[in-house]
């Protein structure tokens, strides 16, 4: 009936082939018993900056030394007995996770190492009952204690030490941990979250990223939020005119849209009542594309999810440093952005201990930004 | 039955399903490998009924493929109209199929994959879906015919296959 379509020259699937797939199968099959970390996995990745590289071989967390970390007392483990079953001990103590998203290059084009695409801190507070992230423009002017000054997301190229000295010293904040997030997994949980649901006020394209949705409500799969977040040159129909029209703010303006789709996505997946498949599939399946610094092991990261889990999504708020920033600089042919250190000092006083009703440090500069301007669908 | 045995038929069955859907080997090779990595993961669960089971995940995720690239290309397919003369007999029934398994209902097109697109027997088909084999025939008969009409006519005329009631005297004809 169809065999008229049929590859003229099917492919002899051979033993290597075979090899690859028992080995992945395996893989996954020993991921699946380090399902119960999971439940709390997805407010973490949800929250935390949108994507995070962490690598894990079978159930086996991949770890970095990291540096320059701050800290904190043990948990609370006077309720653990046993390990496999026991729920994790919560974080008793407020602690602040660098969480970087980044377009790993594939092997062999490491000549300029990683460059983090997001970049932000996520502060689980228990005491406060408050999930925070702040988010950093990864074209942001920073200088390192040893004097080096240059856009901040350069500095991972010599290791995520290096990141971490630099965040705290300009931020003022002590980093307890670090999780790095890919692509990949950015796509996967999205997909296994079933996508994310965005408002868009009007259709909307970039035709660099290949990205496109009609306006209204749409679903974006992974691979389509992944080309929305990383849109810089997004352009919006303007009915009025029949024209696009593009966003000016470039890489401010794709901030706002990734806050605006991990606030989203947060929201949206602790309001869908997930079946025990479904959370297993998505923990297991993301948990393979996380790196995590050496200080985190399996129980800490289901603590650290158990906490931001049990604080859950109406305590969650973003902020960022759109509001102290100057972008018309030009720095050795880069354009770079400079942040007001009184703003900067400002946001990450509310960040780190709100005081209620404190309004956000709004900035102008977002006006002309292509952010869904509908809260819901 | 012991996975390694059974992988290369497996392998094989899958890899025609997916390409007689995506008709490319790049994507219907990178299917057919998540699909055996899925199957080793639950082989315990698949083995029982593992022919059928590669065939439709191999089809799940080719029309998941195809659907993707439909939404996201859209406005490029209207740009290359103006080639279709260069496209041969079977690249236009390819599209004929991909805009089939689309639209069809779900059962409908379980029914294609596996007995059209996966070259199992009807007998297989319905062990599979848990239907009777004259149901089997029924849900054949009618997806074909609807191929034939957009393959024939009006491409929007798939649009909503469920709308069209299938008069009840065709399913006497006897299926090809």
């Amino acid at each position: 009936m169809f065999q008229h379509l049929d590859d003229p020259d099917t492919p002899v699937l051979g033993d290597s082939f075979r090899e690859r797939v028992v080995g992945s199968g395996r893989a996954r099959r020993q991921r699946t018993r380090a399902a119960a970390i999971s439940l709390a996995l997805v407010p973490l990745l949800a929250a935390g900056s949108s994507m995070v590289y962490l690598r894990s071989q079978a159930d086996e967390l991949d770890r970095v030394t990291v540096g320059g970390l701050a800290a904190l007392p043990p948990a609370d483990t006077s309720s653990t007995s046993e390990p496999e079953l026991a729920p994790a001990a919560p974080i008793t103590a407020p602690m602040n996770i660098l969480v970087v998203g980044v377009d790993r290059r594939p092997p062999g084009d490491e000549v300029l190492g990683s460059r983090p695409d997001s970049i932000g801190v996520v502060r689980i507070d228990p005491t406060g009952g408050r999930v925070s992230l702040l988010s950093v423009p990864r074209d942001l002017w920073v200088t390192d204690a040893a004097g080096r000054s240059d856009r901040i997301n350069t500095f991972l190229a010599d290791g995520p030490t290096a990141l971490v000295d630099v965040v705290s010293a300009t931020l003022g904040v002590d980093i307890n941990h670090y999780v790095e997030v890919d692509f990949d997994g950015f796509v996967r949980l999205i997909d296994l979250a079933g996508g994310v649901t965005i408002p868009f006020d009007a259709a909307s394209r970039d035709e660099r990223t290949g990205f496109m949705v009609e306006s209204g409500c749409q679903t974006l799969d992974g691979d389509e939020a992944l080309a929305y977040v990383r849109s810089r040159h997004l352009q919006q129909f303007d009915p009025a005119s029949g024209e696009s029209v593009q966003d000016r703010t470039s890489d401010l303006g794709r901030v706002a849209r990734q806050q605006d789709v991990i606030d989203r996505l947060f929201r949206q997946v602790l309001a869908a009542d997930y079946g025990a498949t479904d959370q297993v599939r998505l923990l297991t399946d993301v948990i393979d594309d996380i790196t995590v610094d050496d200080g985190l092991d399996l129980d800490g990261l289901r603590s650290i999810f158990t906490t931001a889990s049990a604080i859950g999504s109406d305590r969650f708020v973003t902020s960022d440093l759109v509001a102290g920033l100057s972008g018309d600089t030009i720095i050795n042919g880069n354009a770079v952005l400079l942040a007001d250190p009184a703003v900067v000092d400002a946001v990450v006083g509310q960040f780190l201990d709100p005081t209620p009703g404190v309004e956000p440090i709004e900035s102008e500069i977002l006006d002309d930004a292509i952010v869904p301007t509908v809260p819901a669908c | 039955m012991k996975f390694e045995d059974e992988f290369d038929e497996l392998a094989a069955l899958a890899y025609r399903t997916a390409f007689r859907i995506v008709g490319t080997r790049a994507d219907a090779e990178e299917i057919v490998q998540d699909t055996m990595v899925k199957a080793y993961a639950r082989w315990s669960r698949v083995r029982s009924h593992a022919r059928p089971w590669v065939c439709r995940v191999a089809a799940n995720d080719a029309i998941g493929l195809v659907r993707k690239r439909t939404r996201r290309d859209a406005p490029r397919t209207l740009r290359l109209s103006g080639e279709q003369a260069d496209l041969h007999d079977g690249a236009i029934t390819r599209l004929d199929l991909q805009r089939l398994l689309l639209d069809l209902p779900k059962r409908q097109r379980d029914v294609i994959v596996l007995h059209y697109l996966a070259d199992l027997t009807e007998a297989e088909v319905a062990d599979e879906l848990g239907i009777s084999v004259g149901t089997v025939k029924a849900h054949a008969h009618r997806a074909l015919a609807a191929l034939r009409t957009s393959a024939l006519t009006d491409p929007t005329a798939l649009t909503d296959p469920t709308s069209d009631p299938a008069p009840k005297a065709t399913l006497d004809v006897p299926a090809p």
